[in-house]
């Protein structure tokens, strides 16, 4: 169960998007995701969702992974519509039974979906063709403006740790739910009390050996010297292509067309709350 | 209870297109009160194979039988719970699963999932500390001040608490002091000879499995190469020299000594005092 994770996971291969400099990708990521928030309209939604189709192709990534990075998505998407239906009382009212559905409820939710539908694309994408090694990296040197207020180099250190040990501690995971399974733990069944009882026998020997593994980490590392206040060398070199400058340029214009649409869609307002703020930056 | 292993296949799932079995068409069967050894190099199948037995993973093909448990894809097992109790496995380093806030509790943790009654829990731990080595002021004291020896200790009573009729160990003594190692292997041989279990010991340890095992799964690859007597194996230099395992070295030099004692008995070698008393014998 644990083998299933696909979020967040990269896929090795060689495609345009793979070798781009991952400082490149990630200002592309932030640059999606603004232009996913504001309200952009029909017209602004569907060139999105044509360019994110075009950008899977390139990257080679199969629909199967997509999809199935999708999944964990529709608890929220069922909790959206339920609010939704309840607290929405605009647009064209359909009687079925007894109940009232509004439109709007409706095409709120398909909205909210479709965003995160986009949003959850983006990230894969980023994801699945970055290394996550290259991820830190791009973090350090895309925040290195930040450095007289905070040791990028740290935090970006933490970040790498942390990405490194997912899968250690998956695979823990695994361990002890088998060894706790042959004790007679029934991870699946039982009444609330006995779940949280074999939660319970999970989480603790879990964090006991992080922590364990982390202090093991530290020494091993404080053994060969690290110093995260040293000046550093580094091993692992980025290299700006023009290819990423161009991409990066067009990205921006269609960002900068996508703000143009939404301002002087003013008036088709359709979804108030982020538009607003955003219209409020321009008063 | 007598296991039967009929072609046996297993196959971790995987995205990948490429897959490898981890096990492929076993086929073998252990009688009750045997001690059977399972070996093999590191990543031959080993634990996968014993986490087949027990309900923890279901072969991809074939099936195992367990007196009225049949562990087979497709088909639901019924009160696996009981099956577990009836098969106890240690795993690798168990002294991961402890979590409890003192010894006792811990110990009683397996019991009490399989339904003990009061009656029954009283004073078990005790005695099952007891048989493990360990003397009654360690009930009371919390499982994570141990020392590794005694936490491993530990973790294997919680497992003998709840009296399982086949006990299956992964490698017990890996990470032990030899003094500690030799007493935990004493442990299991007594439960195999005076409470008449099953013992599946899967080990590294040649000398062991000379010493205490009656027979002997050599795996190769995921595949069953050899299903003999320890002797048999220890004489056949070419399965060994496939196997890549070493001839303990007590049989090396009972047989550099039987070139001058010809009457020496080399079946009835199985450590240093059983070789002594063969020597005294003959000369």
């Amino acid at each position: 169960m644990m083998s299933n994770v696909t979020l967040g996971k990269y896929i090795p291969n060689n495609t345009f998007f793979h070798r781009l400099d991952p400082r490149c990708k990630l200002l592309l990521l932030f640059i999606f995701m603004i232009t996913i928030f504001i309200n952009i309209g029909m017209i602004g939604y569907i060139t999105l969702g044509l360019v994110m189709i075009v950008c899977f192709i390139l990257s080679k990534i199969s629909l199967f992974t997509v999809i199935k990075s999708l999944k964990p998505m529709w608890f929220m998407m069922v909790f959206i519509l339920v609010i939704n239906l309840i607290v929405v009382k605009t647009g064209t009212p359909w009687h079925i039974g007894k109940i009232t559905i509004y439109s709007n409820a409706i095409f709120n939710t398909l909205k909210i979906a479709y965003r995160l539908v986009l949003l959850i694309s983006t990230s894969t994408i980023f994801t699945a063709t970055t290394k996550p090694l290259d991820i830190t990296i791009a973090i350090e040197d895309l925040f290195a403006f930040l450095k007289p207020i905070v040791n990028v180099h740290i935090l970006s250190m933490m970040i790498s740790i942390a990405l490194r040990f997912i899968p250690t501690i998956l695979d823990e995971t695994n361990r002890i739910m088998k060894a706790q399974a042959s004790r007679g733990v029934d991870f699946v069944h039982g009444k609330l009390k006995e779940k949280a009882k074999s939660i319970t026998s999970l989480i603790i020997p879990l964090f006991v050996s992080a922590f364990a593994r982390s202090d093991e980490l530290a020494n091993a590392m404080e053994a060969r010297s690290y110093n995260p206040y040293a000046k550093r060398s580094r091993y692992r070199k980025l290299k700006w292509r023009i290819k990423d400058s161009i991409i990066l340029i067009l990205s921006i214009i269609l960002l900068a067309g996508f703000i143009t649409l939404a301002v002087t869609h003013l008036a088709n307002n359709w979804n108030g709350f982020i538009f607003d703020w955003i219209r409020g930056w321009f008063k | 209870m007598n296991i039967k292993i009929n072609h046996l296949s297993y196959t971790y799932p995987s995205n990948q297109p490429f897959k490898e079995d981890a096990l492929s068409d076993i086929n073998a069967s252990i009688k009750s009160n045997d001690f059977v050894a399972i070996i093999g190099q590191t990543g031959s199948g080993k634990s996968t194979l014993i986490q087949n037995l027990n309900g923890l993973l279901i072969p991809t093909t074939g099936q195992v039988e367990i007196e009225d448990y049949i562990i087979k894809k497709k088909v639901k097992l019924k009160n696996i719970k009981q099956l577990r109790k009836k098969i106890g496995i240690v795993f690798q380093f168990p002294e991961y699963q402890l979590f409890e806030e003192n010894v006792e509790k811990d110990i009683l943790f397996g019991p009490k999932n399989f339904g003990f009654n009061e009656k029954q829990l009283a004073g078990l731990a005790k005695k099952v500390l007891e048989e493990v080595g360990l003397d009654e002021t360690f009930l009371k004291k919390s499982p994570f001040e141990l020392s590794g020896g005694e936490k491993r200790r530990v973790a294997i009573a919680g497992i003998l608490a709840f009296d399982p009729e086949v006990l299956i160990v992964d490698e017990p003594t890996a990470g032990l002091d030899p003094q500690t190692a030799n007493k935990i292997m004493e442990l299991f041989y007594n439960l195999y000879k005076k409470q008449h279990k099953t013992i599946i010991l899967v080990t590294h340890q040649m000398e062991d499995v000379l010493k205490y095992a009656n027979h002997v799964m050599a795996l190769k690859n995921g595949k069953l190469e050899a299903y003999t007597t320890p002797f048999r194996l220890f004489n056949d230099e070419k399965l060994m020299s496939h196997l890549q395992i070493e001839m303990p070295l007590i049989l090396k030099i009972a047989k550099e000594t039987k070139k001058k004692y010809p009457d020496l008995d080399l079946s009835k070698v199985k450590d240093i005092d059983s070789f002594v008393m063969q020597l005294k014998d003959v000369i």
